[in-house]
């Protein structure tokens, strides 16, 4: 087991280290900005993530267990990097575009996005309960705060509210449940609990158990069901670009975490095929597939009666959330790689869909689906942009989102779970109605005025390229393919 | 040698399309760019069939296809992007190829957003060559995709009073089909490997999918895919969004819905399930024949009781497709009549159904109703109109020396010796088509004037754009009536190959009995 000490591990955690610079950083540029000037420290924040992201493809380093065992770094860990630098840029950007006034725009908000996307990089890596407990609280405290960053707005103050009380809650479930998982084996390194369960007995009762609880705090960063009570709102009220933000990273964070927590707790196998003996018997392969079927009709059926855009892609988001989960009930390599690449062509889907809907509902002023009536005249850029991430999220080629769609089901086909496998394809037939009320707004309906919404440039570009990505991986995914089919290394020591 | 045809024929259109949404383009040259980028594609597929060997088969098998394009697209995947023709997808794509152009003609006059239609209009003739080009399911599964988004802006923008219902109800019913698809497609990859159609059937010559048992993986894979095909035939029961979707949409786009896009359906049955599923085929052969005639007669009967032109035309849609389910069961490698007919007649249903639609378009674009009762002696008033509508109906009820009659005399021909009483009942489907179209044409054309009807003063003569819609369809259709072989020879290769397929343990008795 090649396991580093606290200094030859630095190397290893660059991009962390950019972040935790970059926070600092955008506090004191902050203080020295004078006036209006409010791009500044946005664009600051950008650059600190552009050179996370630059440090990150220049370093290669070996896999291993970092900090005596706290964290690992392996490829998949680097895999998960890429997409949370991603999205705090973009969300970054969503936000430099959209947040008007100079108080919101402020060197604390950029901070704050900066230390979520911090904790969610060391959520994927870390292969120790405490390390879990610690990455989860990081990315939830600050959500706590970016929830309700809106202050004037009281929905926004009763999105942090319930945040806190549900992360809270989750958070002590998960805590007990490691302690328990503590007591059972002694250990805290998630190598070495595996190692200790391989060769003793424990009870079976107490091990599911404190699985089960572990798993209720992941599940409460993903947002499945039953954990996802806190989505809806907490989207609603947040600041659009916040709801962008907690949508893709911490629940990729929250995925990254559980493929690493089961393979490394449970198998000791890339492929998720060897089991310890003590939970061959639980069935948490079935677990999985009820909590997938649950969180995707749930998300989808409530969905349906959505007339906030914002709350239709919270729970689009939980429906997303559950096709996800269906790639893990597969319990296979190939499920694993599904999920992967449906988590990366969602980053660019998700956060374009709610990039348009934040820049429309700030410019008409209402974020209800009839404000969308007529954009086809209205805007009709970012009209043909909408559509694209609409159909990428339906699942239709030749979107990103259908290749994802066929990673997953393709999965399923695999590890034979044919009916799920259509209980998830009857579901995205649902998605189609909800999705396409947007698109019907724009393009079956006339407009209530004729004024035009105003385009800037920035904004188009940003929309171009995430509906660029969204159509090119939908076409040509070869690389990424084979970049995923790469990164699919788990570090076991 | 390198073939650039079908990559031709499919992506040309897009290309009018984008030059059609370049900002510096006028609303009034849409539709002049939309004429010139769907001719050229016409020119190449009769080009294609000027040098095309009729001895070659095809269908399972990938040396004897034409204008063959294969290279690696997805690699991981071991997805190719691989296309070429045979008797089976040669004479659909020569129909897309027909009709599109004939299609922008019709909508000439469309003058709302003028370069968003028909940007979306070559979007759809790019996904239907495609669909019938492609040889790799995976890609075919794109193309068969990447028409349901324009077609639903198309029927939703430019539709009638209920187009938004109309548009999501097709799209709901074709995603439904298509999601089952995908699935076994997914299945088939699991298995296989491959995506590539030959690849398949031989893999499933090979016993890769296990044998066939009620219940098992091959039974379950049929089912999944046929669902899928028949949504889009449309098959009773899942005919209904056919109706609305014909009524709502605006005529171009109806001479593709039936035209073209309803013979996807029956396309993909005999290209995908027959060959890579035999046996299967095999079981559910009855059972198909039976929808078949379901379809014939209740199509029929639904036509008969229309109040609107167009939906009687719609209905008429679904009982002729009937005849393509029914000539299609017939599984006799001895009696290759039902196959042939079957395959004929989605061509030349394809035509009729095309000159019903535009001639129904004729007509509301003048008087802007459909009401059947709402006309009435028109054939004194509008007579080159009558004729034309008069050849139509004719050729649409089977009369010998038109085309609609070869293919349906063939497919009877064919199921008479294996399904009697089916074919007894299938029968009346003719009668009743006879009835239901003579009818509307006493109602519309002939007794006395109706002065009183709305609109009188607009309706006037077939325009001679309005003719050059309709006489080169015609043409065909009385070109293939009277003198049929052209076609039979361009099918009959593919058809008992296919046939061959579908009946290995016969085929090999054949083959040994000529030995």
């Amino acid at each position: 087991m090649n396991t580093l000490t606290a200094l030859q591990s630095v190397p290893y955690i660059l991009p962390e280290i950019i972040l935790a610079v970059g926070i600092c950083v955008v506090f004191l540029v902050d203080l020295f900005i004078k006036g209006e000037n409010k791009e500044t420290v946005g664009i600051t924040a950008f650059a600190f993530f552009l050179a996370a992201f630059v440090s990150l493809t220049v370093s290669s380093n070996p896999p291993a267990f970092l900090f005596s065992g706290m964290l690992v770094s392996d490829s998949l860990n680097t895999y998960f990097k890429y997409i949370f630098l991603t999205s705090g840029a973009i969300a970054t950007l969503i936000s430099m575009s959209t947040f008007t006034s100079r108080k919101i725009n402020s060197g604390e908000y950029y901070a704050l996005i900066l230390t979520a996307t911090l904790g969610t990089l060391l959520m994927s890596g870390s292969s120790n309960l405490l390390t879990i407990a610690m990455s989860i609280e990081i990315v939830s405290i600050v959500s706590y705060v970016l929830a309700g960053y809106n202050k004037e707005n009281m929905e926004s103050s009763e999105a942090s509210l319930k945040y806190v009380l549900y992360g809270a809650m989750s958070s002590g479930i998960m805590l007990y449940g490691a302690s328990i998982l503590y007591g059972l084996t002694g250990k805290l390194n998630l190598h070495e609990i595996y190692i200790f369960l391989a060769n003793n007995s424990v009870s079976t009762y107490a091990l599911t158990f404190s699985v089960l609880m572990i798993l209720g705090g992941i599940g409460y960063k993903i947002a499945f069901a039953p954990f996802h009570f806190w989505c809806p709102d907490v989207y609603q009220g947040s600041p659009t670009p916040v709801a962008a933000f907690f949508s893709v990273a911490p629940k990729a964070a929250g995925f990254s975490l559980l493929l690493r927590f089961i393979s490394l707790t449970f198998t000791n196998d890339v492929t998720l095929a060897n089991w310890i003996p003590a939970l061959e018997e639980i069935g948490l392969r079935e677990i999985f597939i009820v909590v997938s079927v649950l969180t995707m009709t749930i998300g989808n059926l409530s969905a349906l009666s959505q007339t906030n855009v914002k709350r239709l892609l919270a729970y689009s988001s939980i429906a997303h959330a559950g096709y996800m989960l269906m790639g893990i009930s597969a319990l296979s390599l190939r499920g694993a790689e599904a999920i992967v690449f449906y988590l990366t062509t969602y980053l660019f889907m998700n956060f374009g869909a709610f990039f348009v809907v934040d820049y429309i509902s700030k410019k008409v002023k209402s974020e209800e689906i009839y404000a969308f009536k007529g954009l086809k005249t209205r805007a009709p850029f970012l009209a043909f942009t909408m559509t694209v991430f609409l159909a990428s999220l339906t699942g239709l080629p030749p979107m990103a989102g259908f290749v994802g769609k066929f990673y997953l089901f393709s999965a399923l086909a695999d590890a034979k779970l044919y009916l799920l496998a259509v209980l998830g394809l009857l579901n995205s037939v649902v998605s189609l109605f909800y999705y396409w009320r947007i698109a019907r707004a724009m393009y079956l309906e006339d407009a209530l005025t004729g004024e035009k919404v105003e385009f800037e440039l920035g904004s188009g570009l940003l929309a171009s390229v995430l509906a660029g990505f969204t159509i090119l991986l939908g076409i040509y995914f070869n690389p990424l393919s084979v970049w995923i089919q790469n990164s699919m290394t788990i570090y076991f020591g | 040698m390198y073939h650039w045809e079908l990559n031709f024929i499919t992506f040309f259109p897009i290309v009018g399309a984008l030059i059609i949404l370049l900002p510096f383009i006028a609303k009034e040259h849409a539709k002049w760019i939309a004429l010139f980028t769907t001719i050229p594609p016409f020119f190449v597929a009769i080009m294609m069939y000027l040098n095309y060997d009729i001895a070659l088969a095809g269908i399972n098998d990938a040396n004897s296809m034409q204008y063959v394009i294969n290279f690696p697209w997805i690699e991981k995947f071991n997805i190719h992007y691989s296309m070429g023709i045979d008797g089976l997808s040669y004479p659909l794509i020569f129909l897309t190829t027909l009709l599109c152009p004939i299609c922008v003609l019709a909508a000439w006059k469309i003058d709302k957003m003028p370069k968003g239609f028909f940007s979306l209009f070559l979007l759809l003739d790019t996904g239907m060559a495609g669909t019938f080009a492609a040889t790799d399911f995976f890609l075919f599964f794109v193309f068969w995709e990447v028409m349901l988004l324009p077609m639903y802006f198309l029927i939703g923008i430019w539709g009638g009073p209920r187009k938004e219902y109309a548009a999501i109800k097709f799209f709901l019913y074709t995603l439904f089909g298509s999601v089952f698809m995908l699935l076994v497609m997914a299945a088939f990859y699991i298995k296989t490997g491959t995506f590539d159609f030959f690849e398949l059937m031989a893999k499933s010559k090979e016993g890769v999918f296990g044998t066939f048992e009620v219940g098992g993986f091959q039974f379950w894979a049929y089912l999944g895919l046929f669902i899928g095909f028949a949504i889009k035939v449309p098959m009773f029961p899942f005919h209904t969004w056919l109706p609305d979707a014909h009524v709502e949409a605006p005529t171009s786009i109806s001479v593709i819905l039936a035209g073209v896009l309803l013979k996807m359906g029956t396309y993909g049955i005999l290209r995908i399930i027959y060959p890579i599923l035999p046996e299967a085929t095999q079981y559910f052969a009855t059972t198909v024949a039976v929808f078949g005639a379901i379809n014939i007669l209740y199509g029929a009967c639904c036509a008969m009781a229309q109040k609107d032109l167009k939906k009687m035309v719609a209905y008429s849609s679904v009982s002729h497709m009937g005849y393509v389910l029914l000539g299609m069961s017939v599984l006799s490698v001895n009696n290759p009549a039902g196959m042939t007919g079957a395959v004929m007649q989605m061509f030349n249903h394809g035509t009729i159904t095309a000159m019903l639609f535009l001639l129904v378009g004729v007509i509301y674009d003048r008087a802007h109703h459909r009401e059947i009762e709402g006309f009435g002696g028109l054939a004194s008033h509008v007579p080159v109109y009558a004729g034309f509508t008069t050849f139509a109906f004719f050729a649409a009820l089977g009369l010998p020396g038109l085309s609609g009659f070869i293919s349906e005399a063939l497919i009877f021909v064919g199921s008479w010796s294996t399904y009697p009483t089916i074919t007894l009942w299938s029968v009346f489907g003719i009668l009743l088509g006879a009835a239901y179209l003579l009818w509307t044409m006493q109602r519309v054309f002939m007794g006395k004037l109706n002065t009183e009807m709305k609109h009188f003063k607009d309706i006037v003569e077939i325009s001679g754009r309005e003719k050059l819609t309709l006489i080169p369809i015609g043409i065909i259709v009385l070109a293939l009536g009277i003198y049929p072989k052209p076609m039979l020879d361009l099918i009959n290769a593919s058809v008992g190959r296919l046939l061959e397929v579908v009946n290995p343990a016969v085929a090999e008795q054949v083959s040994q009995v000529i030995k």
